[in-house]
């Protein structure tokens, strides 16, 4: 392979970086080919990979398009829309967990975790399976190891989050050379194109979060003049609006009130295909049966039923938009063209509003998919010494600032300052001998510091005891050109310095990544045999219910013995599972699973027969 | 603190062209930006970092001619008083009671149409204010025009009394936009300015 490589990386290439769009609903990896022309790993559209990620065992994970078909079959252990968790609280997710077809992890504060099998993962681990699923397919394009990336986000990602997706990148053995702003990633795309120049907006409508940039391209340089959008906000939301319906209806005209996690995924895909048909369509026939509640399902879904669910959604993404322009000094007649990013933006009433709003017509002839993927192996390839000519200037997102008196916010660093940037605070102590002073920062654009996000909590000190005004203390916030914080303190009157680890009070200390490396590891070897056998008494849990529920509801259609045989298997399958064989469990759940298959057989024919009135099956 | 003028090779001067200010921007950006440093061995890289951010700090001061002359104004004067730098102008101060009263009355005032005409006197204060804001603008040119001619000569009174009068604008410039934000706040229920 070695002759193969020279020749793939091409006279005077440097180190070889990817750059990867890690997406709410898809991910790719792409690089610079011998032509210096940017490209996605994967030919024809195969090189999107869904973001899901399907845990069915310890070491047993299945990534990407694999992972969806499990959506259905182990909807509880396959996790999608990850990077809508990134750096979150359970308070910020809490309305919309009903609508998730996995689980949380019960408990009521600190970051929230996915709960599969019994185990807890943080987003940064799942995160990091699909990062690490994205590695080996480069790895396996150029025949070589990739040891480093480009990372892209949300542009109005905070901190915490920013943080979670380096973590995330680390955790999957990757060096994050650069996090990279999305929208940004997606102009440098655009101006490579044709080296287009002027004053460009960037309307990033993607599976979970929505941002807004507004940026000046000249000669080379991308400057980023001011950013907007809300972390929370998506093509998702859209699903949610139109799952929303769909179960009420399911309600009034079926009286299913409560759905399985199955179902629920049934009907989430229901919804999106549906918005994805009708960017195209008019009007599209729906149809799914809920297996569970053995009933099928059917309406017509006509596109202004959905623009009149998903408007008021989209209609959110506006403000940001006339934000970001006042806050760049411009009106729309400043703004020479606008670029559309996300699959969302597929939506005709999205680029009816961005039209609208900018009074021009968007730009829409890039692949919005793959764009993002694109602008950031174009700044992998700025970054391993490539690229001399391209120069990108970006803003940090969100203001910064300190608590003061009454529990007001002090800003430090103003929204849109271009990064890196760096602010010198000096503190000093109240009272005589005080030991400490108690800097909180915080990331928001509120009045009051409890109405933004506490990005870090730390104390000043051991002091020395001296009058009150004596201690003179330098602290310098510095936001690097990953939009991520540093703190340095200097003690004024010693000279001392003292690096500050301002992560703990919400991301992952350098120990714990390496504590969460060394477990992943030992648990895929060592506990292996306690998982399966988890895993084996949760599978056989399920069934039992299943039967027991299926034998008592339908006891019309238990042929003669049939009981007799199935509760004689499941006392069997109790008693193997108070023992610690996995395999046996497995068997025995398999019997089960055979024996009661002519019991669901009918149980569904029946249904569906009731369902349909008298339509033949082969019919429906 | 540094001295932005020069870091990016400015005199000192109250004038600055623009499209220089910008060329030399992106040229120094290219010297020192992490982007370019990341294969530096440290202290490359955090020195990369922290020049970085100075240029960033220095662009962006300088572009605003008013945080430009604020610059100025420390750089030539660091030992100017604390009391000095927030004195309100007495030329203002006949204008900040007369609105202040008008604002708390059309805050409690209960009947429509003398609220609605309490808000229009406050617009009238705004447009007023304004105006002065406009005024304030020619007379930054015309400081401008005097301390770049004397660039860096003059007399020390002659300096002194200058930089006087360009402290003196920029606290009522400054004044003015508070109380500008003010009105904004009382009116239309804009976001009032944090200190």
């Amino acid at each position: 392979m070695a002759s193969l490589l020279q020749i793939d990386l091409g006279p005077g290439r440097k180190r070889r970086v990817v750059g990867i769009d890690l997406g709410t609903t898809n991910s790719l990896v792409a690089y610079i080919d011998e032509h210096d022309q940017p490209g996605v790993i994967g030919a024809d559209g195969d090189g999107i990979v869904p973001s899901v990620i399907a845990v069915l065992g310890q070491g047993d994970v299945v990534v990407g398009r694999r992972a969806k078909e499990h959506l259905f079959t182990d909807t509880e252990k396959t996790v999608y829309s990850v990077k809508r968790l990134m750096g979150k609280s359970y308070n910020d997710v809490e309305r919309d967990t009903h609508l998730l077809s996995y689980r949380l992890a019960p408990r009521r504060e600190g970051l929230v975790r996915v709960e599969i099998a019994g185990t807890e993962y943080t987003p940064i681990e799942l995160s990091a399976m699909i990062l690490r699923d994205l590695k080996a397919r480069a790895e396996e394009h150029f025949g070589e190891t990739v040891t480093a990336a480009v990372i892209t986000v949300p542009a109005y990602f905070n901190d915490a989050q920013r943080q979670a997706t380096k973590d995330a990148g680390k955790l999957a053995g990757l060096d994050v050379l650069r996090i990279l702003n999305e929208p940004t990633a997606a102009a440098l795309a655009y101006g490579l194109d044709q080296e287009r120049k002027g004053t460009v907006a960037v309307y990033d409508l993607g599976g979970g979060t929505f941002d807004i940039s507004i940026l000046r391209l000249e000669g080379g340089v991308y400057q980023v003049l001011a950013t907007g959008g809300d972390t929370y906000l998506g093509g998702d939301d859209i699903d949610q609006a139109i799952m929303t319906r769909l179960r009420s209806e399911l309600a009034e005209q079926h009286g299913v009130a409560e759905v399985t996690p199955q179902e629920l995924q049934q009907i989430r895909d229901a919804a999106e295909r549906a918005k994805q048909a009708l960017s195209t369509a008019e009007e599209i026939a729906m149809e799914f049966t809920l297996a569970d509640h053995a009933v099928t399902f059917h309406r017509a879904f006509r596109r202004d039923e959905l623009e009149e669910i998903a408007g008021p959604i989209i209609e959110r993404t506006m403000e940001p938009c006339r934000r970001a322009l006042r806050d760049a000094g411009l009106a729309a007649a400043g703004i020479d063209a606008v670029v559309l990013v996300g699959g969302s933006t597929r939506m005709p009433l999205v680029k009816q509003r961005v039209g609208e709003i900018f009074e021009r017509e968007p730009f829409d002839s890039l692949n919005p998919d793959e764009v993002v993927a694109l602008g950031a192996a174009i700044q992998a390839d700025v970054l391993s010494g490539n690229r001399r000519d391209t120069l990108l200037l970006d803003v940090v997102p969100l203001s910064l600032g300190i608590e003061t008196v009454g529990g007001m916010m002090s800003v430090l660093i103003p929204r849109n300052t271009t990064i890196p940037t760096q602010v010198r605070d000096h503190y000093t102590t109240f009272v005589d001998n005080q030991t400490g002073i108690n800097i909180n920062v915080y990331q928001g654009e509120r009045e009051f510091v409890r109405d933004n996000r506490q990005l870090a909590a730390f104390t000043l000190g051991p002091l020395p005891p001296l009058p009150a005004g004596m201690p003179k203390i330098e602290v310098a916030f510095t936001i690097d050109a990953d939009g991520i914080l540093r703190v340095k303190a200097k003690d004024m009157r010693t000279g001392t310095e003292q690096e500050i680890d301002v992560r703990p009070s919400y991301g992952l200390t350098e120990d714990e990544v390496e504590r969460m490396l060394r477990e992943s590891i030992e648990r895929a070897q060592d506990d292996i045999n306690e998982r399966m056998v988890v895993e084996a008494r949760t599978e056989a849990e399920t069934l039992i219910q299943a039967a027991t529920k299926t034998v008592e509801k339908h006891a019309d259609l238990v042929e003669a013995g049939e009981r007799e045989r199935i509760e004689e298997i499941i006392g069997r399958m109790r008693e193997a599972m108070h023992g610690g064989d996995h395999r046996l469990i497995r068997e025995i759940t398999e019997e089960l699973d055979h024996v009661t298959e002519p019991l669901a057989q009918r149980v569904m024919n029946d249904s569906v027969q009731k369902g349909i009135g008298q339509k033949k099956i082969e019919e429906v | 603190m540094e001295d932005y003028f020069a870091f990016m090779g400015f005199p000192r001067r109250l004038s600055l062209d623009a499209g220089e200010l910008q060329r030399r921007y992106f040229d120094l950006s290219r010297k020192y930006h992490p982007d370019f440093h990341t294969h530096d061995e440290e202290p490359g890289r955090q020195t990369s970092l922290e020049q970085s951010s100075v240029l960033n700090q220095a662009y962006r001061t300088l572009k605003d001619r008013n945080e430009r002359a604020r610059h100025l104004l420390w750089l030539e004067w660091p030992d100017l008083p604390e009391s000095e730098k927030k004195k309100i102008p007495p030329a203002l101060l006949m204008e900040v009671m007369e609105m202040q009263e008008k604002i708390a009355d059309a805050g409690s005032e209960v009947d429509e149409s003398r609220k609605a005409a309490l808000q229009g006197e406050l617009l009238d204060i705004e447009a007023r204010l304004k105006t002065k804001m406009g005024d304030l603008d020619g007379t930054l040119d015309a400081l401008a025009t005097e301390w770049d001619g004397i660039a860096d000569g003059g007399d020390a009174d002659a300096r002194r009394n200058l930089l006087t009068r360009l402290n003196t604008l920029l606290n009522t410039r400054n004044y003015l936009r508070t109380l500008l934000a003010t009105i904004d706040a009382a009116v239309r229920g804009g976001q009032g300015v944090r200190h």
